[in-house]
């Protein structure tokens, strides 16, 4: 907590890079993910949580699951309940899309080249996937019950427009986070734009690679 | 002892034999205990492979089962709602291997569900045949439970050990994944119990045991003997286990372990064993066989060994029992070996070697019993033949014979011609004996010879024997007239011993010396004188030193003063049994024995002693001492002499040595030489005996005396013997005219004193002055001289 706090302190000095949104009236908040040795970390999951009841809007956006190469493409995604998330399936097999162990079981076969957008993710979860086909595969899909989310870029930023200030929970999310719910966050009080960083405690554990451990793939003949 | 060779070679065999087996034998025993030894090594470290090949293999089969359960999607659907649908699924695959355990972990580490076995003994129900276990699989106790090793499900290692309660399970876990993310964790157990150790035991033959160490106290699992767990057989097999885990395996054992430390404070441990002596039973069946293999051989070894030692000293007995007939005198056996062997061969030298003996010894015999000169039989055969006849009680006559004048065949010509004299003789008298067919002819020394004839008529055979000798012998162009004498003994009529025979034939040849006859036959008179002899010979040696010997002194007439002035000293022995023994007796014995020396010297410090115990009384006379040839060949006499002389303060003059002539003839050379140098001292030289020997007047010239003195047997008979008065008158001449004195010896009457007297005689000795008297009696003689110038006086007017 000590160092998120003083990265946070650190944020607020550097407001200044916040210029993307201030041609309009909402407040820009950016958010700096690093890793304990200082590394800007991409594809990290960060959402804000409002902790004064501040009103959220529906977010447009909707998320598209890929089967790609016998993965999932991407490997983490993360979307607004009740929105809708759509499976594409971009190889030419069939997959068998399937997560248990939680109360967001699911599972379907999706053919080659066929989009799935049948299961409705209506309440936040951690949702994690595999294929019952194929024992590597691996996805996340992160349900949040706020339309400030994203995921950082390569220079381990993103940036949220926040329709209402005050105080917010930010959430850093990642399946190889080594804490107990793979997350960590800070309070934050925004008022005006702003620049937070967190810095991981610990490194992440090793991702996962989505590719068969097979001498040999006759899969790939087809 | 000594040991025979056959022993010894038995022995040796023996040795060597036990030697070799005993190398035999420890190499067989050491290879034996090395093969049993790798064969245990070998047994154990296969059950342990074994063990360790099994207890791997469960848990792969295990892990690779677990692993394939948690890919069960249908497991994973119901994974975390449906618990009794997760039990069932479970079970499902539980059923699959046979698992004796199955459990499922949340995520969050908690057992959600739990199927263990449990076995039930249906032993209860009144079946009593049927021990047969069913089991029933049931919840487990620690469902909703923590597990209680949450390392585990972090760590990829998916083996291990679990314990619930008592039972010990091998486990495996296997994450329950969704994609990567893990849900959860299946686990599927065997159960390390009875079962396992029998099966293991079924493999390897060795009883197994399973044994876990919690807090420091051991504690058996799992046995394969029955019931072990329970009743007091298991705190034997857990001691047991103990020590074996302890590398401390009790020697009648045989185990291997192997420890398993799986939990913080726990260790699992496998103990296989087995006792020894099942394990070597094969093997010391096999080594009895071999021992027994290794006696019998021993056995037929030392059976072969004594038959060899045998064959090989079998003949060698033999040789030796014929060495022992040989020994014995019998050469008439041989021994035959069939061997073609070096003993065979030894067998042949063997009678070679006794024929040569026999050869040999026959030679020996024939050479002693047979002179070397003329082979004619020795004094031995006839010693053997006398013996015979006597013990026979046969008559017969001796004739002892004595080939004269040989000494000086041998002096003048040399002994071999000597020696054909002899050999002539003995081949004349082999002649005779064929011809007079007499028992015997015996040589029986150097020139004499013993002919033994029958007894008959004596006169005879000598007639025949001198006929015989009477052909003369030429030799070299010398003529020998071969002369004997001959001695005659008779049997019985004589003696019948043999030895007594001999000795009488010789005493009787003896006396035809004396009495120059040519045969004497034996008579008992003769005898005396030999044996008292031989007596003397002994007593002689005490004699002196037992004082048994005294000096008479006869003394000489001066015939032109007619007074005593010399006195000749003559031993006496005054013998303890015979009584007083005349010098001629024994003087002989003295020189032949060897006492001469000493009794010569006795006489001559006795003689000089009394000189000057004369001298004190104020007799002076000049002491006279016989000096035999013997004394003359000591090489210290003239310095004994000189010496006696020399501390007795006796002027030399005063002393005279009387030498016989045949003493001088001896060796001349020398007597001259030493009797010079008494001559030079200035003791007075008289030749004893004068005209008896074979002196020549050369030598007489030579010889450095001072007078001569002639014997008496000149002088005895002078009254009657013209030829005597020729002989001692021209004898005093001609030593008058040399410049010597004469001394006259064996006056026995006044003629021969009176005739002496008128024909310039210095000296005058015999009995008609006096007989030879111990100094005592001599002493007041000498004193009171009688007056013999009145006795010549009246002889004067007779004439």
């Amino acid at each position: 907590m000590l160092t998120v706090l003083l990265g946070t302190l650190l944020g607020f000095s550097s407001v200044t890079k916040a210029n993307e949104c201030q041609q309009t009236n909402k407040t820009c908040v950016q958010v700096i993910v690093n890793s304990a040795d200082a590394e800007p970390l991409a594809d990290m999951v960060v959402y804000l949580e409002p902790l004064e009841g501040q009103t959220l809007s529906q977010s447009s956006k909707q998320v598209e699951i890929g089967q790609y190469q016998k993965s999932f493409s991407p490997y983490i995604s993360v979307s607004q309940s009740n929105s809708p998330v759509s499976f594409v399936n971009q190889d030419d097999i069939t997959h068998h899309i399937y997560s248990a162990g939680n109360k967001n079981k699911f599972a379907f076969k999706i053919r080659a080249g066929v989009t799935n957008s049948s299961i409705p993710f209506n309440h936040p979860a951690e949702i994690a996937m595999g294929c019952n086909i194929h024992d590597w595969m691996s996805g996340y899909l992160l349900v949040v019950d706020t339309p400030y989310f994203g995921k950082t870029n390569a220079q381990g930023l993103i940036t949220f427009s926040l329709d209402q200030s005050g105080k917010y929970r930010i959430v850093v999310w990642h399946p190889q986070m080594q804490t107990a719910t793979n997350s960590m966050f800070v309070d934050k009080n925004i008022i005006d734009a702003s620049t937070i960083t967190l810095i991981l405690n610990e490194s992440l554990a090793k991702i996962p690679k989505q590719q068969s451990d097979d001498d040999f793939d006759f899969l790939s003949d087809y | 002892m000594m040991r025979s060779l056959q022993t010894k070679i038995f022995l040796f065999f023996v040795l060597l034999l036990l030697m070799v087996q005993a190398i035999a034998f420890w190499t067989m025993y050491s290879a034996n205990k090395n093969q049993e030894a790798a064969e245990i090594n070998n047994r154990l470290s296969t059950a342990k492979t074994i063990f360790t090949e099994l207890f791997d293999r469960r848990l792969a089969y295990l892990s690779a089962f677990a692993e394939t359960a948690a890919k069960d999607y249908g497991l994973k659907e119901v994974f975390n709602d449906d618990t009794r649908s997760l039990l069932v699924a479970l079970n499902n695959h539980r059923k699959r291997i046979d698992a004796d355990l199955a459990m499922a972990i949340s995520s969050e580490g908690m057992i959600t569900g739990q199927l263990q076995r449990h076995f039930v003994d249906t032993n209860n129900d009144g079946h009593q045949h049927s021990v047969k276990e069913t089991t029933k699989i049931r919840q487990g106790i620690e469902r909703g439970k923590t597990f209680r090793f949450p390392n585990w499900l972090e760590s990829g290692q998916t083996a291990h050990l679990y314990m619930i309660d008592e039972a010990l399970y091998q486990l495996s876990l296997s994450p329950v994944t969704v994609g990567t993310k893990t849900i959860g964790w299946l686990a599927f157990g065997f159960q390390i119990d009875q079962r396992l150790a029998n099966e293991f035991k079924n493999i390897t033959g060795l009883n197994t045991d399973f044994i876990i160490k919690f807090e420091s106290k051991w504690r058996l699992i799992a046995s394969s003997k029955q019931g072990a767990e329970n009743n007091t057989d298991g705190s034997e097999a857990l001691t047991l286990a103990k020590q074996i885990i302890e590398e401390k395996t009790p020697e009648n054992y045989i185990a291997t372990h192997v420890l398993i430390t799986e939990f913080d404070q726990q260790q699992f441990g496998v103990v296989m064993h087995g006792l020894r002596a099942n394990f070597v039973a094969l093997l010391e069946q096999q080594w009895w066989r071999l021992l027994a293999l290794a006696a019998l051989t021993l056995l037929l070894s030392l059976y072969s060994a004594y038959l060899i030692a045998a064959s090989i000293s079998k003949p060698i007995k033999r040789l030796v029992a014929q060495a022992k007939v040989i020994a014995s005198g019998d050469y008439q056996q041989t021994v035959t070996l069939k061997d073609n062997n070096e003993i065979g061969q030894l067998a042949d030298e063997f009678n070679h070697m006794q024929l040569a003996v026999l050869q040999r010894e026959e030679d020996i015999i024939h050479r002693v019993s047979h002179d070397a000169l003329t082979d004619l039989p020795n004094r031995n055969v006839l010693n053997e033949s006398l013996a015979t006849l006597t013990e026979q009680q046969q008559s017969f006559v001796l004739f002892h014979l004595n080939l004269s004048r040989l000494k000086d065949v041998n002096n003048t010509l040399g002994h071999e011609v000597g020696d054909e004299v002899i050999k002539e003789l003995a081949k004349r008298l082999t002649a005779l004996k064929q011809k007079l067919s007499l028992k015997l002819l015996v040589h029986f020394g150097a020139d004499e010879f013993v002919l033994l004839a029958e007894q008959g008529e004596i006169d005879d055979i000598v007639a025949q024997i001198h006929s015989e000798l009477e052909t003369v012998f030429e030799y070299q162009g010398i003529s020998f007239q071969l002369q004997v004498r001959i001695g005659i003994a008779v049997c019985p009529n004589h003696s019948s011993d043999a030895k007594t025979l001999i000795r009488m034939a010789d005493t009787a040849l003896h006396q035809t010396r004396t009495t120059g006859k040519r045969v004497q036959t034996y008579q008992p008179e003769l005898d005396v004188n030999t044996v008292n002899r031989l007596n003397l010979i002994n007593d002689l040696k005490q004699a002196i030193p037992s004082g048994e010997l005294e000096l008479h002194f006869q003394p000489k007439l001066c015939l032109s003063t007619d007074i005593v002035t010399h006195v000749e000293a003559l031993v006496r022995w005054q013998h303890p049994t015979l009584g007083m023994v005349p010098p001629d007796d024994f003087i002989h014995i003295a020189e032949q024995t060897g006492q001469i020396k000493a009794l010569t010297r006795w006489v001559f410090t006795t003689a000089i002693a009394q000189f000057n115990t004369w001298k004190t009384l104020g007799i002076h006379v000049n002491i006279a001492v016989n000096i035999s040839a013997e004394n003359l060949k000591e090489a210290d006499f003239y310095q004994y002499i000189c010496q006696a002389l020399k501390s007795a303060y006796v002027p030399p003059e005063k002393i005279t040595l009387e030498v016989t002539e045949s003493s001088v003839v001896e060796d001349p050379e020398s007597a001259i030489k030493l009797l010079s140098k008494f001559k030079r001292h200035g003791m007075k030289i008289s030749i004893d005996d004068y005209g008896t020997g074979y002196s020549s007047l050369a030598q007489l010239k030579q010889l450095p005396v001072h007078e001569l003195k002639i014997d008496k047997s000149f002088i005895q008979r002078l009254e009657h013997d013209d030829d005597d008065q020729i002989i001692v008158r021209s004898t005093i001449e001609l030593a008058h005219n040399m410049g010597l004195h004469v001394v006259a010896e064996g006056i026995e009457d006044e003629f021969s004193l009176l005739w002496l007297k008128q024909h310039n005689c210095e000296l005058a000795q015999g009995y008609f002055i006096s007989r030879p008297k111990p100094a005592t009696e001599l002493t007041p003689w000498l004193l009171a001289q009688p007056k013999f110038l009145q006795l010549s006086e009246n002889i004067k007017e007779n004439v």
